[in-house]
C-alpha cells in the first residue's frame, strides 16, 4: 500500500520517522542530564542547609534558648523546599517546639530516627558541635517533588522546543524538495494529463537547467508535434464539413424559396430588364384578376391607373437605381377596372457578377387599410352625432383660415353659439329628443353658412363657427339668420320643441396678436355676455369689458370679496292685496351696494353665479338676512311673511334641507311659516322628483314656496303639477304689456286659469300703474307687487311706506270679469295696442302704421260681432261707436300730415288722441260696470 | 577677585572654629542619662521594648537619654556595678544588691498583666509523676536566667528549701530566660522548671506550646514586682523628675502607648523597704546554698 502511496506521502512520512527518532533521542539525553542535574541540586541543597547548623550557636543549646533555636529551625523552614526541621539534644530529646503540621512529636523523632518515612521526603542531619563536643543535631526535612516537577517541567520545555525546531526543519526540507522536485513532477504530471485529455497547446515552462527540465523540454516538443499533426487534420475535416454544409443550405434556400413564392399571400412578379413580365405567383393572379398567360411577356404598364404621372414613375426608378430598391403606396387598375391601393416593393436582382439580371416586385393589397384610415380620420375629426367637425378638425379649420385671412388679407369671424333652454328639452324630453334636436339644428345652421364656412360641434349644445368676411359688420346678417333658424319651433314625433341660441362673436385679425385658443376663449366669452344680456342674440367680443372684468373669475372674486365686506344687502318691495288694500308679504330682492359703481341690481351679477357654489354661499346669506329681517319686523306692524329667491342650483344641492334647518335652528324665535322661497320656473332642474321632495320636506317645516317668472319657461305645467308651490307669481312682462297686448294679456289670463285649476294662488308681478291693478282685479288676480304699489325699499323705509301707504280707490270697487266679459277686456287692449301703434309711427316714421280702416282693426271687428251681440242694447253702446269710430278719424288725420311731412303738426296733436282714448276706454269700462249690475 | 563660593567657604571655616568648643562645653553639662535594663529578654527584643520609653524619658525630661541594653546578666553586672547606669531596670535581687552597695534607689515598679505583685512558680509536665517539691529530690530542675535571677533561681530555691531540699540534692540546671525554662520543662529537657507564675501566659510561652500540658508544681507568695532605680548620686530634683516621669505614664494617651511597648500594664510607686520580703528571701537562700549568689 505504501509503495502506492504518492512522492509527496512518501517524503512526508520519512520526515515524520526522522522527527520522531530525533525526539526520542532528546528525551533520553535530557532525562538523563536532568537525574544527574537533580542530584546535583540535592548536594547543593544539603550543603547549603549545613551552613544553617553552623550558623546555631551552642551557647543556645548549652544554656537550653529555646526561643532563639525554635528562630533558627523557623528560618531553615522557610526555605520552600523543607517541609520541616527541628534540633535533637545529644541525650536525644527534642528541643524545639515547632513541628511540621499534623505530626506529633513521636512520629517526627520516628521520622527522624529512620523509623518512618514519607516518599520524595529526606531528612538530613547535621551534627551541632562546638570545640569537638557534640551537642545535638539539626534535622532539616527536605521535599524533592517540588524539585522533580520543576525539572520535569524543565524536561518538558526543552522537549517541545527540540520538536519546534525539528518541525521547522523538516518544514523547510519539505518546502525546498517541493519546489526543486514535487512542484515540477506535478506539473508534468498534470501536463501529461491534459494533452491525454486532448489539450495539446500545452507547452510547460522550462526553470534551470537539470534533468527534469530536459525532460519537460521533451514533453514540449512531443505535445507540440501532436497539436501540428491534429491541426492539419482537423483543418481538412472543415473544409469538408462546409462544403457539405453549404451545398444542402444552397437546396433548403431554393425549395424554400420556391414555396415562399407559390404561396406567398403578397403578389409576385419578375421582369427581364426590359420590363417584360417572365412570372407571377398565383396570389398575383388573385389580386390583379389576370391569369399567369395573360400577363407573361407583358411590360407591367397594364396595370397603370393614370392616377400617377410619369414623374412618379421616373422618382420610382431614380431610387432603384440609386437605393436599390422603391417601397411605397400605388393605385393600380385590376382587371375589372377597379382601382386599388397597393403598398409594393421592387427590387434589382443581380447575377454573381453584380450585373442586372431581373426585377422582383411584391405587392399587397392595402384597401382595407385605406379605408379603415378614412374612417378613423373620419371619427376623429367630425362628430359622430350631427357629422359636423368636431374640435379638433375645428381647430385645424381655425388654423388654416387664420393662416389665409393674413395671405388675403381678409377677416375671419369666430362665433361662439350656445343654444338656450336646451337642457330642459333634454330634461323634459329626453336625451334621446335633445340629440335629434341637436342633428336638426345643426342641419339647419349649416345650410345658412356658406361653402367657406365651417361650423362645428364642440359638445353638448356648444358651436363654434367660422366665419370668412369681408368686414366685421357684415357678419350681422349672417348671425340673424343663425339666431333665426335655430329659435324656429323644431317638431319632432309631434312635439313642438322650442330652443334659441346666444352667440359669441369675434375678429381676426386683431390689433394685438392673437391665437386660435385666444378667439375661441374672447368667443365664448362673448357668448356670455350675450346670455347675461337675456340670450336668443349675438354678442361682440368686447376687448375693454374684458379687461375690465378679467373675465368671469375676477366677477366671482368680486362677488364673493363683497360678501366678505358686507356690501351686499336685502331691498323688500311689499306684495299687497290690491282689492283690500293690505299688505300680505314683501319679497326680499338683492342689490350689491358696490362701492364704486353704486347699486347694483341682481341681473347684473347673479348669471354669473350660474351653477356656480358661490350661489349657495349667496343664497345662504339671502336666508340668513330675511330670517333676521323677520325676527326684526315681529312683532310690529311689519309682521308679515317674507319671500325671497332661491336658485335651482342651490335647491338641488345634496345637503340644502340638512342647511336649512341648520339656519333656521339659528333663529329658533322666527316661525317657519314666515318664509317663502321662490323658484324660477325657468330652473334647470335635474331632478324635478328629488326636487319636489326637497320641496316637500321643506314644506314639513312650515316653507312655503313660490314659482316665480311663472309662464316664461317651457315646463310650467309639468312643475305646477309636480312641485308643492303655494303661489305663482305671473311674470311682470306679461302683467307689463298686457295693457298693450293681447297676446300677454291672453298669457296673464290663462295662468290665472291654472291657479283657479291647480288651487294655487296668483301674485302678479310688474303691477306699475292703476289700470294694471284694475284689469288684474278684473281678472281674479288680487295680490300683486310693482313699482306701481312700491319699488325694492331697504329695510329701513319699509316703516315710513307702510305709513304713507294708501290703496288706489277704485280697485276695492273693482269687480271681477266672467269668462263672457273677458272678449271686452281683450277689445280695450286691442285698440290701446292700436292707439299705441299710431303714436309710434308717429315717433318714428320707420313704423308700419296700424289698420286705419275702423271694420279691420281688432277693435273694430270686436265692436261688429261680440260688442254689439252683448251691447247693443247698453246705452252707452252706440257712443263707444262713435268714439271709435272719431278716433280713426284723428288716427287717419294724423297719419296723413306724417305723411304730408307735418309730423311735428301731427305729433302736437296726439294728446288730442290720448283722450279720446281714454274716453273710449271709459265708456267700455262703463259698459262692463253696466254689466255687473244687470 | 573673589568668587561668591569662596566668600562662603571661609565663613562657615570661620564659625565652625567658634562654635565648636562651645558646642564641647555644652555637652559636658547635659550629660545624657543611660538607661539600662536587665536581660530578661533577649537585647534586639529589650531595645524594641524600651526605645519608645526612652524617647519619652529624652522629652519629659528635656535631657537626652541613652538606652543601653545588655547581652546577658554578667554584663548588665558588670556595668551595674560599675554605676554606668543613672536609671536602671531590673530584678529584685539585682536591686537589693545595687542599693546595698551602690546606693540605688527604688522609684517604681513594673505592674505586667494587670498585676503589681509577681510569683515564683515550680513548673512539672501535667504527664510527670511530680506532685510534691520533695519527690523532685534527685531530679534536674532548670531555672530561668541565673543565679541571680529572683524570681526563676532566688525564689524558687528558697522554695526548695522551705521543702528541704538542700543544695545537691537536685541537679541545677539554667536556661537562657525564664521563659526558657518553661519551655524546657514542655520539652522534657528537664524534670521541673523555675519561673515566674506569669511566665507559662507571656505570648512566647503560650503561642508556643500546650501550656495545659504543664503544671505549677509550687508557688511563692505574691513580692513586690520589678524594680527601676536611679543612681543614688543624681540630684533629688532629677530623682524626682524620673520618678515622676515613669509614675505619669498611665495618664496620658502617649504614656500608656509608651508602657504597651514595654510590655507593661501599669508602673506603681515603690519604696525601698517594699523589698525587705526580697531581702530575706535572699538572705536564707544565701545561707543553705552551697554558692553565694552574690558572685
Amino acid at each position: 500500500m505504501f509503495n502506492r502511496a504518492g512522492l509527496r506521502l512518501k517524503f512526508v512520512s520519512a520526515i515524520s520517522l526522522l522527527l520522531v527518532m530525533t525526539l526520542g533521542f532528546s528525551a533520553w539525553f535530557l532525562t538523563t542530564e536532568e537525574g544527574e542535574l537533580l542530584d546535583l541540586s540535592l548536594s547543593a541543597r544539603a550543603q547549603s542547609l549545613g551552613r544553617f547548623a553552623s550558623l546555631i550557636s551552642p551557647q543556645s543549646v548549652y544554656s537550653f534558648d529555646i526561643v532563639t533555636l525554635d528562630n533558627y529551625v523557623s528560618q531553615i523552614a522557610q526555605d520552600p523546599e523543607v517541609r520541616f526541621s527541628l534540633i535533637i539534644s545529644d541525650d536525644w530529646k527534642l528541643m524545639t517546639t515547632t513541628l511540621p503540621q499534623g505530626y506529633t512529636r513521636s512520629e517526627v523523632l520516628a521520622l527522624v530516627n529512620g523509623e518512618a518515612s514519607l516518599p520524595n521526603l529526606e531528612i538530613m542531619p547535621f551534627p551541632i558541635e562546638a570545640d569537638g563536643v557534640f551537642l545535638g543535631t539539626l534535622f532539616v526535612a527536605v521535599d524533592h517533588s517540588l524539585t522533580r516537577l520543576v525539572i520535569r517541567h524543565n524536561l518538558l520545555q526543552h522537549l517541545l522546543i527540540y520538536a519546534g525546531i525539528i518541525l521547522f526543519l523538516a518544514f523547510i526540507i519539505y518546502v525546498v524538495f517541493y519546489q526543486l522536485v514535487l512542484r515540477r513532477l506535478n506539473r508534468l504530471n498534470e501536463g501529461v494529463q491534459q494533452v491525454a485529455g486532448g489539450d495539446y497547446q500545452l507547452a510547460l515552462p522550462l526553470e534551470s537547467a537539470d534533468e527534469l527540465t530536459d525532460l519537460t523540454r521533451c514533453f514540449n516538443e512531443m505535445a507540440a508535434e501532436i497539436r501540428r499533426e491534429r491541426d492539419a487534420l482537423q483543418k481538412s475535416h472543415r473544409t469538408l464539413e462546409a462544403e457539405v454544409a453549404q451545398r444542402m443550405l444552397a437546396e433548403q434556400n431554393l425549395k424554400m424559396a420556391a414555396s415562399v413564392f407559390e404561396h406567398a399571400r403578397e403578389g409576385i412578379f419578375f421582369t427581364k430588364p426590359d420590363g417584360q413580365i417572365f412570372e407571377v405567383n398565383a396570389a398575383f393572379t388573385d389580386m390583379t384578376g389576370y391569369s399567369r398567360d395573360e400577363v407573361i411577356g407583358h411590360n407591367p404598364r397594364f396595370l397603370q391607373s393614370g392616377i400617377h404621372d410619369s414623374a412618379f414613375f421616373q422618382l420610382m426608378f431614380q431610387r432603384i437605381k440609386q437605393e436599390g430598391y422603391w417601397t411605397g403606396e400605388i393605385w393600380n387598375r385590376l382587371k375589372n377596372g377597379r382601382i386599388a391601393p397597393h403598398l409594393m416593393t421592387i427590387s434589382p436582382v443581380r447575377d454573381g457578377q453584380g450585373k442586372l439580371d431581373h426585377y422582383m416586385a411584391l405587392f399587397t393589397d392595402i384597401s382595407a387599410q385605406k379605408q379603415h384610415q378614412q374612417e378613423l380620420e373620419h371619427i376623429a375629426h367630425y362628430d359622430p352625432l350631427t357629422g359636423l367637425p368636431n374640435r379638433v378638425l375645428l381647430a385645424d379649420r381655425l388654423h388654416q383660415a387664420m393662416l389665409q385671412t393674413e395671405r388675403e388679407q381678409k377677416s375671419l369671424a369666430v362665433a361662439y353659439l350656445d343654444l338656450d333652454g336646451f337642457k330642459q328639452v333634454n330634461d323634459q324630453y329626453g336625451h334621446a329628443e335633445g340629440d335629434r334636436l341637436l342633428v336638426v339644428l345643426a342641419g339647419r345652421m349649416q345650410e345658412v353658412l356658406r361653402q367657406s364656412d365651417t361650423i362645428s360641434r364642440l359638445g353638448g349644445d356648444e358651436f363654434v363657427a367660422i366665419l370668412s368676411v369681408l368686414q366685421p359688420e357684415t357678419c350681422e346678417t349672417l348671425l340673424q339668420r343663425l339666431l333665426e333658424v335655430v329659435s324656429k319651433p323644431v317638431v319632432l314625433n309631434g312635439v313642438e320643441l322650442k330652443v334659441s341660441v346666444s352667440v359669441g362673436v369675434t375678429f381676426y385679425p386683431q390689433a394685438e396678436p392673437v391665437d386660435a385658443d385666444q378667439l375661441l376663449r374672447q368667443a365664448d366669452q362673448a357668448m356670455y355676455q350675450a346670455k347675461i344680456a337675456g340670450k336668443n342674440r349675438f354678442s361682440f367680443f368686447d376687448p375693454t369689458l374684458e379687461e375690465h372684468l378679467r373675465g368671469r373669475h375676477q366677477i366671482l372674486e368680486q362677488i364673493r370679496l363683497a360678501l366678505r365686506n358686507d356690501e351686499m344687502a336685502l331691498y323688500y318691495q311689499p306684495k299687497v292685496n290690491l282689492r283690500t288694500g293690505q299688505v300680505v308679504g314683501a319679497e326680499g330682492l338683492i342689490r350689491w351696494q358696490h362701492p364704486e359703481e353704486g347699486l347694483r341690481l341682481p341681473n347684473t351679477f347673479l348669471p354669473v353665479l350660474e351653477n356656480h357654489p358661490l350661489q349657495v354661499e349667496l343664497g345662504e346669506w339671502v336666508l340668513r338676512q330675511a330670517l333676521q329681517q323677520l325676527r326684526a319686523w315681529s312683532g310690529t306692524p311689519l309682521a308679515f311673511p317674507l319671500s325671497i329667491n332661491i336658485d335651482a342650483y342651490h335647491l338641488q344641492q345634496p345637503d340644502f334641507l340638512e342647511r336649512l334647518k341648520s339656519i333656521l335652528a339659528e333663529y329658533p324665535d322666527v316661525d317657519p311659516a314666515w318664509l317663502e322661497l321662490e323658484l324660477l320656473e325657468t330652473s334647470e332642474l335635474r331632478d324635478i322628483n328629488r326636487v319636489a321632495q326637497v320641496m316637500r320636506a321643506c314644506t314639513q317645516l312650515g316653507i312655503t314656496f313660490a314659482l316665480d317668472d311663472f309662464g316664461t319657461g317651457y315646463s310650467s305645467l309639468m312643475m305646477l303639477k309636480h312641485l308643492p308651490v303655494a303661489h305663482l307669481k305671473i311674470d311682470r312682462a306679461f302683467v307689463c304689456d298686457m295693457l298693450n297686448d293681447s297676446h300677454d294679456l291672453a298669457i296673464v289670463e290663462g295662468v290665472l286659469g291654472l291657479t283657479v285649476a291647480f288651487q294655487r294662488q296668483a301674485i302678479a308681478e310688474g303691477l306699475e300703474t292703476v289700470e294694471h291693478g284694475n284689469i288684474l282685479l278684473q281678472l281674479g288676480c288680487e295680490v300683486a307687487q310693482g313699482y306701481g304699489i312700491a319699488r325694492p325699499m331697504p329695510a329701513e323705509d319699509m316703516v315710513s311706506w307702510l305709513a304713507r301707504w294708501l290703496p288706489e280707490p277704485s280697485w276695492s270697487s273693482q269687480r271681477t270679469i266672467s269668462r263672457e266679459e273677458l272678449p271686452t277686456l281683450f277689445a280695450m287692449v286691442d285698440h290701446r295696442a292700436w292707439v299705441d301703434q299710431v303714436v309710434a309711427c308717429l315717433e318714428d316714421e320707420q313704423t308700419v302704421p296700424p289698420p286705419l280702416d275702423q271694420k279691420i282693426c281688432r277693435f273694430g271687428n270686436w265692436l261688429d260681432n261680440f260688442g254689439r251681440e252683448c251691447y247693443a242694447d247698453q246705452p252707452g253702446f252706440e257712443l263707444i261707436c262713435q268714439q271709435h269710430q272719431q278716433v280713426h278719424h284723428l288716427a287717419h288725420e294724423l297719419l296723413t300730415l306724417r305723411e304730408q311731412g307735418q309730423l311735428e303738426q301731427a305729433r302736437r296733436r296726439l294728446p288730442e288722441l290720448h283722450r279720446m282714448r281714454a274716453g273710449l276706454l271709459g265708456q267700455l269700462n262703463l259698459l262692463l260696470s253696466h254689466r255687473q249690475v244687470h | 577677585m573673589i568668587r561668591p563660593i569662596s566668600l562662603l567657604l571661609i565663613f562657615f571655616s570661620f564659625t565652625s572654629l567658634t562654635v565648636l568648643p562651645l558646642s564641647a562645653q555644652a555637652e559636658s553639662a547635659v550629660k545624657p542619662l543611660i538607661m539600662g535594663v536587665f536581660p530578661r529578654r533577649n537585647p534586639t527584643i529589650t531595645v524594641r521594648l524600651f526605645r519608645p520609653m526612652q524617647a519619652y524619658l529624652s522629652q519629659a525630661l528635656g535631657r537626652e537619654v541613652l538606652l543601653e541594653p545588655a547581652p546577658d546578666f554578667t554584663v548588665f553586672q558588670q556595668r551595674l556595678l560599675s554605676g554606668r547606669y543613672d536609671l536602671v531596670h531590673l530584678n529584685q535581687y539585682h536591686y537589693v544588691e545595687a542599693h546595698r552597695d551602690l546606693g540605688y534607689q527604688v522609684i517604681a515598679q513594673n505592674e505586667e498583666q494587670g498585676e503589681a505583685t509577681i510569683r515564683a512558680a515550680i513548673y512539672v509536665r501535667d504527664d510527670s509523676p511530680y506532685f510534691e517539691l520533695d519527690q523532685l529530690r534527685g531530679k534536674k530542675i532548670i531555672f530561668g536566667g541565673s543565679s541571680q535571677a529572683m524570681i526563676s533561681y532566688v525564689v524558687p530555691t528558697y522554695l526548695l528549701r522551705k521543702a528541704g531540699l538542700k543544695a545537691g540534692d537536685y541537679q541545677e540546671e539554667f536556661a537562657a530566660t525564664p521563659p526558657d525554662a518553661v519551655l524546657a520543662t514542655y520539652l522534657q529537657l528537664s524534670d521541673a522548671g523555675c519561673a515566674a507564675e506569669s511566665a507559662q501566659r507571656m505570648p512566647i510561652v503560650a503561642n508556643k506550646i500546650d501550656t495545659a500540658a504543664l503544671r505549677v508544681l509550687a508557688i511563692s507568695d505574691s513580692l513586690p514586682h520589678l524594680v527601676w532605680a536611679v543612681k543614688g548620686d543624681l540630684s533629688e530634683e532629677q530623682k524626682l523628675g524620673l520618678q515622676q516621669a515613669l509614675l505619669q505614664l498611665s495618664d496620658s494617651v502617649e504614656g500608656r502607648s509608651v508602657l504597651k511597648a514595654a510590655r507593661l500594664s501599669g508602673l506603681n510607686p515603690a519604696t525601698d523597704t517594699d523589698y525587705d520580703v526580697h531581702r530575706q528571701i535572699i538572705e536564707l537562700v544565701n545561707q543553705t546554698h552551697g554558692v553565694d549568689t552574690r558572685q
